[in-house]
């Protein structure tokens, strides 16, 4: 059993090293990490640290991989060697039980990503939105006079390339929000067709209830699945009723806090899941992780 | 460039370890009823008594940082749980009054390494 320190947590958060920190709470038993002690867990599965058996490093490992992107920390209580119990019913019940532990999970995730598919008109305010929340943002287009310095000053970084190319070239992770807001719904067809099975946190797709549905529906024929599809909001953004394109940034950004924060907003697009084939409900949304 | 908000906590942490210092990292794991803060909250509490970010502010921290100051001599972590008392001077008012578990981390410089430093007659 070994645990890691404060400097090492230091160094992989300034790292920007994606894990999940695990603390002992409580602890009935010798044979784990004492009470205060942490191991990192990383997305791979490998950890840095020893709780106690292999058995419950196993556990621990499942346990951590699930509440990776967690917005809280969750806590669990497993016997030593690995079987996850029931919580305590009483907070008041402090002390373990014998040969149990409690472990704090904490997902430390980078910072928020968001990446602006399209340079246009409604990328400006929304890629400044995103920066004033501590999104790290990127912008993609494959018009060089649109997507350039001058236009989106706050941006972290900005792609001059085909739509398809640049966003295979990214790495989407669980901390990525995807905004497709291209100039045709043809390349925001492309880019969707690409995205759909990734691990982004959202995708929001632009478009009129009418031209999404078309577009939703012809990936379907194309063999995407529809749980896929039905993950995807669009059309974009919160129901603000908002029409100039400040507003509409505004909508997007404000549906990616909704969805990050589990916050119970209404989308605009609760009107089309239950139109596109086998797709899901507002519920599913709702559960999104 | 953003960065994840507990970072500077463990910056300060660690820069006070590194002195020799403990400190003591306060997290709120679990809330019932009205809290001011929920799960994830984090207090940083050095040895000289100053306190990093928040778990609720006012009673709670005073309590908090209470319990820390006696998990610091004593050298070990714990798991604690706090009732928010309703406010005295704002009888009948809406303030919290629910129940808060938090744990306190107690760090140690890094020569301490894992050593727990018991000092006989400082009981609980």
């Amino acid at each position: 059993m070994t645990g890691i320190g404060v400097a090492r947590i230091l160094s992989l958060l300034d790292a920007r090293t994606p894990f999940c920190l695990v603390t002992v709470v409580a602890s009935g038993s010798d044979s784990v990490l004492r009470v205060g002690g942490k191991i990192a867990v990383f997305p791979d599965g490998t950890c840095e640290g020893r709780v106690g058996s292999d058995g419950l490093t196993g556990s621990v490992v499942d346990a951590s991989l699930r509440f990776l992107g967690a917005e809280e920390p969750a806590e669990v209580r497993f016997s030593i060697d690995g079987a996850v119990l029931a919580n305590r019913r009483r907070m008041r019940d402090r002390e373990a039980s014998p040969d149990t532990v409690e472990l704090l999970f904490e997902s430390c995730l980078p910072p928020p990503r968001l990446v602006i598919v399209g340079a246009g008109h409604i990328a400006v305010p929304l890629c400044a939105l995103g920066a004033v929340l501590d999104y790290e943002v990127t912008v993609i287009d494959d018009r060089a006079r649109f997507a350039t310095r001058e236009r989106f000053p706050a941006a972290h970084s900005i792609m001059v390339d085909d739509f398809v190319r640049a966003i295979d070239t990214l790495e989407i992770t669980p901390w990525t929000y995807l905004v497709l807001v291209t100039r045709g719904h043809e390349h925001d067809e492309a880019t969707l067709q690409r995205v759909a099975g990734s691990t982004a946190r959202y995708i929001g797709m632009i478009g009129s209830r009418r031209r999404v549905l078309v577009v939703l529906e012809r990936l379907r024929r194309a063999g995407v699945e529809a749980s896929l599809l039905s993950k995807v909001y669009a059309p974009i953004g919160l129901d603000l009723g908002g029409r100039a394109p400040t507003e509409i940034a505004l909508a997007i950004m404000a549906e990616i806090v909704n969805v990050r924060r589990r916050g119970g907003a209404m989308s605009l697009a609760r009107f089309i899941h239950s139109e596109v084939g086998g797709g899901g409900s507002d519920v599913e949304l709702a559960e999104e992780a | 460039m953003p960065v994840h908000p507990r970072t500077e906590l463990y910056r300060t942490a660690s820069t006070r370890l590194a002195r020799g210092e403990r400190a003591a990292l306060a997290t709120v794991v679990a809330t019932r009823g009205s809290t001011p803060q929920k799960s994830g909250a984090a207090l940083l509490m050095l040895s000289d008594g100053t306190m990093h970010g928040t778990i609720g502010g006012g009673c709670v921290e005073a309590d908090v940082w209470a319990e820390a100051q006696r998990l610091m001599r004593r050298g070990e972590s714990g798991l604690r749980e706090f009732v928010l008392a309703d406010d005295p001077d704002h009888p009948g008012g809406d303030v919290c009054g629910g129940t808060m578990e938090v744990f306190i981390d107690v760090l140690f410089p890094p020569h301490l390494g894992e050593e727990v430093v018991d000092e006989a007659g400082q009981s609980a």
